[in-house]
Formats: structure tokens, C-alpha cells, sequence
């Protein structure tokens, strides 16, 4: 017996047994679906935002260290310098004030030289005017991704519960076939099963109770288990079908009728 | 080494209440018998885990691992249970000791033997682990959860639950191949 045959004997005996297994789905189907669907996983925002943040702090440091931006506040030194060489005329004598020349023209370049040539018109974004009320949702933190959004409760998303309680029902008669050994019975009554139920929401129990009843009927077939448990990766049903279509399984059905 | 992969087998991007009840079942049915419910009372327990999980469906809101809500709603269930049941079981087991039926007839009773053995003999190993040790194995080597999983569900960090799961896994192959040279 090798380490996983004994955690997975383990497993299976503490764990339910499959009259339990049955109890309980039927006790699933009096609960019924709950009132809110399990909004999906949240996309982690976090890192993203941290990467944005790190990218433009990057960008604006390029920016700012670049040999053009380098040349560009020398070249605004340079057009200031003659301004700054020159005795202001704004401080000189009135007499040498141009006459062509506003005051503001004299005043604003001392103030703001390395301030970048931007357009006026882009100062001022074309926002439509509104007053600060109506703008002030545009400024509000967008909501937490964390937050869960309100889950609309349409008539759609609450399934009835008879039709769950209904095919618990029809697999626990193909339960009490498969255990009577009545393997014909029970395919019957999973192929009712398929007839009746386009969308079934017990299709992995149908399908491993097919899979057992067909290794009932017709002999030990580990392909259909592989194929089962392929499908149904840690499936509760995993080491039912398993031992339903072993060899072992078959040899001791052969003794049994030897 | 997991056997049950009860947290691979549903996916937690896209879960409805019918998946989580079938995917974990076992998981909360093996979790509430290994915090001490009575056997006599574990279906019940079951049960009312998943009606704690129905009602406070809504507020799930997808940050923790289905695995781990799952547990401490089992650690409050099977406090209560403990409290509730423990006494009245104690009673029932002395009135009639009956031993426990397997009622899959899909096999052999000798196969069932063999398999019970070898739950009876994992049993006894995880009796010879001390508590956290223990609860590291069966968390990470029996239900497939990850080391951080399962240092989410007992309030751990996650290297604690690496070294007691390293240390019960070296008792573990100790176990199995004294094991296996008596069978020999």
C-alpha cells in the first residue's frame, strides 16, 4: 500500500459516506440558491496602481533630467539674460519706458522663466461650465475596487429549487439501483435523467454513477474511470468510480459468481 | 501528495453556492470530525456550515479562499456542536456501540478491510502527531491545501506551516516504510 493509498483510505473514511453524500444534496435543495451570486474575484488593482504610479514618477524624472529640458532651461536663461543684464525699465527712469511696451510684458518673464511654452488655450481645459456642486463628482475618488458592487437580484439569478431537489431524488433512485445491483435499472433511470434535464446541475454525480453502472454492467473499465476522474478532478466520486470499474473490482465480481 | 484537491476543484474565479457545496463537502465534513464532533452529529454540523455559508452568502466578497471561510465557520459549528452534542453522544455510545457501515457496495468487503486498515493505520499515525502538526498534515497532504492556505485557516504564517508540515512528512515516510518492512 503506498503513502497515497493510505491518505486517500484516510480520506474516504472520514469522510461522508455516499447515503450521506445523498442526505446532504437533498438538504442542499431546501436551502435553496442564495439571494446574491459570488461576485468574481476582484482584479488586484493595487500593484497596477502602484506600477502607474512608479512609471510616471519615472517619466516625470526623465523629463526633467533629459539633456532637452537641460537645453530648454538654458535657452529660457539665455532669453532672460539680456532682460536681466539691462536695468529693468520698469525700476529705471520713466522717461525710458517704450512706450510700445505694456507693463505686464515687463513684469511676468522675472516672475516665471522656466515655465514651459504651453499654449493659453491649454491652460484652461474646455470644461463645460458648471458650477462647483455639479463638478464636484468628477473630483470624488473613484469607488474601491474592493467594494462590492450591489448585486442586482433579478428573477433570473434564483433558480426554483424544486428542479435541484428533483434530480437529487432521481440520482438517489439510481443510488438504490446501483446498490441493489440492478445496473440496467439504474442506466434507465440516467438516461430519464438526461432526457429530463437539458441542463443538470447534479451532472457530475449523473456522470459517476454512469460510469459505475456501466462498469456494473459490463465489467471493470479503468479507461471510463481515467476518463471520469480526468474530467472530474477532485471529484468527491473519484474513489467510488475508482473502485466500481477496477480489476480488482471485477475479479471479485467473477468470485463472487465462481 | 494531496488526495481530495478540494481547492482545486472548483475554481474561485467563478463559484456558485451548488459548486462549493459539492467541491467542499468532504473538506468540511473531514475538518469538523477532526476538531472532535461526535460522529453521531458531523451530518448535521455539515449541514449547518453550509447554512452559515448560504446565509451569509452576500457578504463574501471574494478577497479570501473558499477554503478558509469554510473553516472558521467549521471551528465556530463545531465549538457549538462540541458544547451541544458531546454529552448526549457520550450517552448514545454507551447505550448500544455499534461499528461503522460503509454503505458503499460497489466493492469487496476485503477491499474494504484493506482500505479501513489503512484509514485505521493513518488514524493512528496522526494520533502519534502533536496537534499543530498534525492539523498541518491533514490540512496540506489530505485536503491539498497550500501551506499558506492552510496558515490562513489556523491564523498561521505560512513558513510555520512549511516546517510542521516538513516535520510531520518525514514522521509520515518514517511511518510508512516501518510500514511497509513489517509487511515484508
Amino acid at each position: 500500500m503506498t503513502p497515497d493509498d493510505l491518505l486517500s483510505a484516510y480520506a474516504d473514511a472520514q469522510g461522508p459516506d455516499a447515503d450521506a453524500q445523498a442526505r446532504l444534496m437533498g438538504r442542499l435543495a431546501a436551502l435553496g440558491e442564495p439571494a446574491t451570486v459570488v461576485p468574481p474575484k476582484r482584479a488586484r488593482v493595487g500593484p497596477w496602481l502602484f506600477g502607474a504610479a512608479v512609471l510616471a514618477a519615472a517619466v516625470a524624472l526623465v523629463w526633467v533630467v533629459s539633456p532637452n529640458r537641460a537645453q530648454q532651461v538654458e535657452d529660457d536663461r539665455q532669453s532672460m539674460a539680456p532682460n536681466a543684464a539691462t536695468p529693468s525699465p520698469v525700476e529705471g527712469d520713466a522717461t525710458t519706458r517704450r512706450p510700445d511696451a505694456a507693463p505686464a510684458q515687463r513684469t511676468t518673464p522675472a516672475v516665471t522663466p522656466s515655465l514651459p511654452q504651453v499654449p493659453v488655450e491649454t491652460l484652461d481645459p474646455p470644461a463645460p461650465e458648471t458650477s462647483p456642486a455639479e463638478r464636484a463628482p468628477t473630483t470624488r475618488r473613484a469607488p474601491s475596487p474592493r467594494r462590492k458592487p450591489a448585486a442586482p437580484q433579478t428573477p433570473a439569478q434564483v433558480e426554483p429549487t424544486d428542479t435541484l431537489a428533483a434530480e437529487a431524488t432521481l440520482l438517489a433512485r439510481v443510488r438504490g439501483s446501483l446498490s441493489r445491483g440492478d445496473a440496467a435499472a439504474a442506466l434507465a433511470l440516467l438516461k430519464t435523467y438526461d432526457d429530463t434535464y437539458e441542463t443538470p446541475r447534479l451532472a457530475e454525480e449523473a456522470r459517476a454513477l454512469r460510469t459505475m453502472a456501466r462498469c456494473t454492467r459490463d465489467g471493470p473499465d479503468e479507461a471510463a474511470a481515467r476518463a471520469f476522474t480526468q474530467r472530474h478532478r477532485g471529484s468527491m466520486f473519484r474513489a467510488q468510480v475508482e473502485r466500481a470499474c477496477s480489476p480488482r473490482s471485477g475479479q471479485e465480481k467473477k468470485s463472487d459468481g465462481g | 501528495m494531496s488526495v481530495t484537491g478540494s481547492t482545486r476543484s472548483a475554481s474561485d474565479d467563478a463559484l456558485t453556492f451548488d459548486q462549493i457545496y459539492r467541491a467542499h463537502l468532504g473538506f468540511v465534513w473531514r475538518t469538523l470530525r477532526s476538531m472532535g464532533v461526535p460522529e453521531s452529529a458531523v451530518e448535521d454540523a455539515t449541514h449547518e456550515v453550509f447554512v452559515v455559508l448560504h446565509r451569509r452568502w452576500g457578504d463574501w466578497d471574494g478577497r479570501a479562499k473558499v477554503t478558509t471561510w469554510l473553516y472558521g465557520i467549521a471551528r465556530g459549528v463545531a465549538r457549538n456542536t462540541r458544547r451541544q452534542r458531546g454529552r448526549a453522544d457520550r450517552k448514545l455510545r454507551a447505550v448500544h456501540a455499534q461499528p461503522p457501515q460503509d454503505s458503499d457496495r460497489f466493492s469487496r468487503p476485503d477491499r474494504h478491510l484493506d482500505r479501513a486498515d489503512a484509514a485505521r493505520l493513518l488514524g493512528e499515525f496522526l494520533e502519534t502527531l502533536d496537534p499543530p502538526k498534525r492539523e498541518a498534515f491533514r490540512l496540506c497532504a489530505i485536503e491539498g491545501l497550500s501551506a499558506k492556505e492552510a496558515g490562513a485557516c489556523v491564523g498561521e504564517k505560512a513558513n510555520t506551516m512549511s516546517t510542521r508540515l516538513r516535520r510531520a512528512r518525514l514522521a509520515f515516510d518514517t511511518f510508512v516504510r516501518e510500514l511497509q518492512e513489517a509487511s515484508a
